[in-house]
């Protein structure tokens, strides 16, 4: 039953830097929780499930919830999204529109206006749902997590991939001390389509219980694909993506090859029963999901 | 009964604005928890959360050292009876020996704040000793099973026996025979339910709340408190939604403020969390409906033998009520020669169940009107052809053998759906084999017996209380509760109309029980017809009064006197209202008046025969879906709703509710369903029990009928629940036109679907 | 450990202590005495505690009040001082509400689109009040509102 919040009187402080904030965490050793939209900490809160002593506040942190596109980096340019951008932010960002339009999707799938003006991807990814809308998209693109802690922000050298990051349903390698500093990805290549395909029990305020993020790169001959709400964590399709690369270019028929790799996608997801769906029904949808987005992106139908 | 000749109807008819519009919009509008008084105190309940276990000991002593807490109220602390049982007295309102399902509050923690409160009432600590529970009504029927109350689980039983229903199924040359089932559905009333309990100093006690049922939550108060019911006031407060669902819970919540507020002296507001209230409050019934239909080859209906086993949960409730409804109307608005139908109401070790919009039938109508559709299909007859061959109509009779003498709209709404959905066109047209978005259109039907019937709680009656002030400004106190439907603004017009005085100078107030005596419940669809009709009556009171000052002054007969947009009196020699008004007071009239109007007697005897209810009001339902074989999805696209309702007394109001009601409808065939896990509540918030929101909308039409009933005020017939009725079946036949899936359990989620379609069902 | 913090609501300006795990929704309806955003469920899932933060519609029952320190905060009171405004005035016109308890926040998300897109289409709006329940109406009315009045302006 619901549990008030009045014995929980956290001290508040805030930060002006991610740095400052991570050492804020470090001292706290363990009793101290980084809050950013709230969306998922706020509620936990209420209800007496956390009861942190201190509350890092990462609401007045500058130049964190932006996103860039540096052309010079990786092979042909690198995005970079501060871990404070909001789903909002990134649903409508024209550099997210026009470069990894299923971070655009995902993000703006999630919940409802007024979730997504609060919610960070930062948030949602330390979270660590594996319904994760935006995560599941960033784990298409091969997005890599920046760490930051007391010491040292890891840059690019230090940035861990998302699948190493999560490690199971709420769990990622963050520690205590440790806020996310930031998200990285190479950019697509111009010709890339991608979508984003989201499967919930209505058209708003939904969970995913089945969601599949797609990227198709022509000129490479690859599809990238990767599941939601089907697995501990999200996943990549890796045997699907390879049954693509092998076949789409030795002139297959696409019908026949793309029922081929949604199959591969269903059998790459290891979904459980909950309240929400059951494991036999996600498996379908996955394959469904899979074989939609593959019409969409790669032979561009509606 | 009521003349119309001297009055027009100015503003009944019209699209008059709702006169609460203003207040609500701009957020000046208070609800029960805007609502602060000095020296308040705040409340919390304490709900082990047992679905049957003997309660032995509640120790509150870590919660009474909190600091800010004031007490901690148990069973022993009610001062007067323990009950608060709406018709059957078999419920307490605080346990002391035995808890029968996980919203039965053991306690009730005061406190400084609702913090305080809540945090309290989570160190109470209930000792129990946990008892064999049962969580099926089928089950529960069973010898053996687990007994929620000694009596036994099956604690009521109607039948309807009409011919003879062996001979008629010998008639018969098809027959089809099914088992539906439904489940929990939650209102999902915005406002959650709150309470307020004020001590007065004279003795009695002031309770404000959200409810649809002013008097019932005296009635419960007085008895928890061991007072007359004249020392107990309740005032109902902006009351933000019912449904159904605010008309026995809010007797628990006010008694437990009242108790609360009694012990200490103090204001006390208990406002439910929204977990509390999936908990605490009850649901629509869980119902299984075997259906045996039979019928000729031409499509004629000659017997329906029909069981209910409605679940009642844990206590009785509404379950008398709504399951004399469901017996009542199970066959369906059809004239059927040979009707066996018995229905059962049986306790459970889950939620309470009590009244939804549509009482009882919806769960019938899942049943009855998908049987229809597989007797049309089998005999290759269209939905629609089958259903105005065996239609009510006047001068037919119905299961309990009335005979309908007048006002009965459902072939009509039948014709119009038909002709605005395209029905013919595309029911014969169907997606294309290769296609995987597959279309479909259903119908379904529905009559429902407007208010209280032969098997009400009450004498069906009610009240109004007309003051004319010497300026000609008018003032109405009601007994019947606006709670959304529009309820203040289409009194205002009837009163406008009745009195000839224009509708700014008119004000309905909320109800104030000691204004107004007992006007029954809110419910029923029967509070436009009842309070409305005692408003018309207060009126002609008062034109009797008024008018006689009238003819003095203008030298008129008081038979030629009419109220007419503003003025009294007879063609060219006429006075203002408000001038007359004046004129009265200074002659020492008095202008005020009450009306009062009592619903004729209905009749249901041992075997359901007899006229059941006053009147019927009848809706027809048309939907179109497109379903994602790939996915399961069905979309709902389109809903044509045509209602007979009598008399439209105001347009705007009347849309508003039916497209409420359609929308609710498409919740429950495809969205709600309160999943349940012994005692544990697995969807408790609007996260899991799914909403439909504005991006799940269908488009809507809405068609209305008018087929005057001789006693409504101005023809009318209650509308409050039809909309909420015939619309999840005719979803239901649509899925089934469009796939061929026949689903006998709701909601029919895109899951179900998909599932369905994998194992190979349908074409 | 208690905070005093400088809230903007309505124009107005409140210096109020809190606790850092107050809501916005308690601070408002408890210390500031705005009622219009309400508790609905107090888990984030229904709207009806939606209010502007600078601007942004926001689930004011997951915002920290110590959150909104130095920000300017709107409620419907806000836009009515002298009565109804345009937007409330169509929302009155067409019924678009019927038990009132969830339009303070309907109101309140069709301001902010109209503030980023003033001729919205139907998509729009059904997307700008999807995080709205509303239990009473089907939203038609509500969309048919804002449709009809921005719908007049472009002519």
């Amino acid at each position: 039953m619901d549990r008030p919040a009045s014995a929980c009187a956290p001290r508040w402080e805030s930060p002006a830097t991610l740095a400052e904030a991570a050492e804020i965490l470090r001292d706290a050793a363990g009793s101290a929780r980084a809050i950013a939209g709230g969306t998922d900490l706020a509620v936990r809160i209420r209800r007496a499930e956390e009861r942190p002593d201190v509350l890092v506040d990462l609401g007045r942190i500058e130049n964190s919830d932006g996103v860039e596109l540096r052309p010079e980096a990786g092979a042909i340019g690198r995005m970079e999204i501060g871990a404070l951008a909001t789903h909002a932010t990134l649903a409508e960002h024209p550099l997210v529109r026009e470069h990894a339009n299923v971070l655009a999707e995902a993000c703006r799938t999630v919940g409802a206006p007024q979730v997504r003006s609060r919610g960070t991807i930062g948030g949602n990814l330390a979270n660590a749902s594996p319904a994760a809308d935006g995560v599941v998209a960033l784990l298409a693109l091969d997005a890599a997590v920046w760490v930051q802690s007391a010491s040292s922000c890891a840059g690019d050298a230090g940035a861990v991939p998302i699948v190493d990051f999560l490690t199971g349903p709420g769990e990622s390698v963050l520690r205590d001390d440790e806020l996310i500093g930031g998200i990285v990805f190479d950019r697509p290549s111009p010709a890339a389509r991608s979508v984003y395909v989201k499967a919930g029990q209505r058209n708003a305020l939904a969970i995913a219980i089945a969601s599949v993020a797609a990227i198709f790169e022509p000129d490479a001959g690859i599809v990238r694909i990767a599941l939601g709400s089907v697995a501990p964590t999200p996943v990549r399709a890796g045997d699907a993506e390879a049954l693509f690369e092998s076949d789409w270019r030795g002139g297959a028929d696409p019908e026949t090859l793309f029922d081929a790799v949604a199959a591969a996608a269903a059998a790459a997801s290891s979904p459980i029963d909950d309240v929400r769906a059951t494991a036999r029904y996600r498996r379908i949808l996955t394959e469904a999901l899979t074989r939609s987005a593959l019409d969409r992106i790669c032979l561009r139908k509606a | 009964m009521h003349d119309r000749d001297d009055r027009e109807m100015g503003a009944v008819g019209s699209r008059l604005v709702r006169v609460d519009a203003d207040a609500k919009v701009t957020g000046r509008a208070l609800y029960v928890d805007d609502l602060t008084f000095p020296g308040m105190l705040e409340a919390a309940l304490v709900l082990p959360g047992c679905a049957h276990a003997r309660l032995l000991k509640v120790d509150a002593s870590d919660a009474l050292a909190m600091a800010g807490v004031h007490a901690v109220v148990t069973a022993d602390d009610v001062p007067g009876e323990n009950q608060v049982g709406v018709v059957d007295r078999d419920q307490p309102l605080l346990p002391s020996e035995r808890i029968r399902y996980s919203g039965d509050a053991v306690a009730v923690v005061v406190a400084e704040t609702r913090a305080i409160a809540r945090e309290a009432a989570a160190a109470v600590r209930a000792e129990t000793e946990e008892i064999p529970a049962v969580f099926d009504a089928v089950r529960a029927m069973e010898p053996g099973a687990p007994k929620v109350h000694d009596d036994g689980n099956v604690f009521l039983e109607y039948r309807v026996r009409k011919g003879n229903i062996d001979e008629g199924f010998e008639a018969a040359d098809i027959i089809v025979e099914r088992t539906f089932r439904t489940h929990h559905q939650e209102h999902s009333y915005l406002e959650p339910l709150g309470a307020i309990a004020v001590p007065e100093e004279h003795g009695g006690v002031t309770i404000y709340g959200t409810m649809q049922c002013p008097y019932y939550v005296q009635k419960a108060v007085a008895t928890v408190l061991g007072l007359p019911l004249a020392h107990v006031r309740v005032i109902q407060t902006v009351t933000g939604g019912g449904f159904g669902g605010k008309e026995d819970s809010p007797s628990e919540i006010c008694a437990c403020a009242a108790v609360a507020a009694w012990k200490l002296r103090r204001p006390v507001k208990l406002i439910y969390t929204r977990e509390d209230d999936f908990y605490r409050s009850s649901k629509r019934h869980p119902m299984t409906v075997t259906y045996k239909l039979g019928a000729t080859r031409d499509g004629t209906f000659t017997a329906a033998q029909i069981r209910v086993v409605a679940d009642a949960g844990a206590y009785s409730t509404l379950t008398p009520v709504v399951v004399f409804r469901a017996a009542a109307h199970a066959t369906g608005p059809y004239e059927i020669p040979n009707v066996h139908t018995d229905a059962y109401g049986v306790y459970t070790n889950r939620q309470t169940t009590g009244a939804f919009r549509g009482f009882g039938q919806p769960q019938t109508i899942f049943a009855n009107e998908s049987i229809v559709d597989e007797v049309a299909e089998a005999l290759g007859l269209d939905p629609i052809d089958v259903r105005l061959k065996n239609g009510l109509a006047v001068g037919k009779r119905t299961a309990t053998n009335q005979l309908l003498t007048e006002s009965v709209g459902l072939p009509e709404t039948l014709r119009q759906a038909r002709e605005a959905s395209g029905w013919d066109a595309k029911r014969a047209e169907r997606g294309a084999d290769s296609d995987p978005i597959k279309r479909g259109i259903g119908v379904g039907s529905i009559y429902y017996g407007v208010s209280l019937g032969a098997k009400g709680l009450a004498l069906d009656g009610s009240g109004a209380h007309m003051n004319v002030y010497r300026d000609g400004s008018v003032r109405i106190a009601i007994g019947g509760t606006e709670m959304g439907q529009g309820l203040l603004t289409v009194l205002t017009q009837i009163a406008s109309d009745a009195l000839g005085a224009p509708t700014e100078s008119i004000h309905v107030d909320h109800v104030d029980t000691s204004v107004v005596p007992d006007s029954g419940p809110s419910v029923a669809s029967r509070t436009t017809l009842m309070t409305g009709n005692a408003i018309i009556d207060a009126a002609e009171k008062l034109r009797a009064t008024m008018g006689e000052v009238a003819s003095e002054l203008l030298g008129v007969p008081t038979g030629e006197i009419t109220f007419r947009d503003g003025r009294v009196g007879a063609g060219d020699r006429s006075i203002a209202f408000a001038e007359l008004a004046a004129e009265c007071w200074a002659r020492n009239v008095n202008t005020a008046a009450d009306g009062w109007y009592a619903a004729p007697l209905s009749t249901f005897d041992e075997d359901g025969q007899g006229d059941a209810y006053a009147i019927y009001s009848y809706a027809t339902h048309v939907a179109e879906v497109e379903v994602d074989t790939r996915t399961g999805h069905v979309r709902l696209v389109r809903v044509t709703a045509a209602h007979d309702v009598g008399k439209i007394l105001n347009p705007t109001t009347l849309e508003g509710q039916v497209e409420g009601g359609v929308l609710q409808c498409a919740g429950m065939a495809l969205y709600e369903r309160m999943i349940t896990d012994g005692g544990d509540i697995l969807t408790p918030d609007f996260s899991t029990y799914i909403l439909p929101t504005a991006m799940d909308v269908p488009e809507i039409e809405t068609l209305f009928i008018e087929e005057p009933y001789s006693r409504g005020p101005f023809g009318a017939k209650g509308i409050g629940e039809t909309p909420a009725m015939p619309g999840a079946v005719a979803i239901a036949n649509a899925i089934y036109h469009a796939t061929g899936l026949r689903f006998l359990e709701l909601p029919i989620t895109a899951e179900a679907v998909r599932l369905a379609l994998a194992d190979g069902r349908g074409r | 450990m208690k905070k005093t913090i400088r809230l903007n609501v309505n124009g107005e300006e409140w210096d109020v202590d809190v606790e850092p795990s107050d809501t916005l929704l308690e601070v408002l309806r408890g210390k500031i005495g705005i009622k219009s955003p309400k508790v609905g469920c107090e888990r984030g899932d229904c709207g009806s505690c939606t209010v502007l933060l600078d601007g942004k519609s926001v689930r004011s029952c997951l915002v920290l009040a110590i959150e909104a320190d130095g920000r300017g905060i709107i409620t419907v009171e806000g836009l009515s001082k002298d009565g109804p405004n345009e937007l409330q005035r169509a929302f009155i016109e067409h019924n678009a509400f019927q038990c009132g308890f969830c339009a303070p926040g309907v109101v309140l998300a069709v301001s902010e689109l109209l503030a980023k897109r003033p001729h919205p289409s139907r998509d729009d709006v059904k997307e700008a009040i999807s995080g709205n329940l509303c239990r009473c109406t089907g939203y038609e009315p509500i969309i048919d509102a804002v449709i009809d009045l921005t719908a007049k302006g472009e002519e």
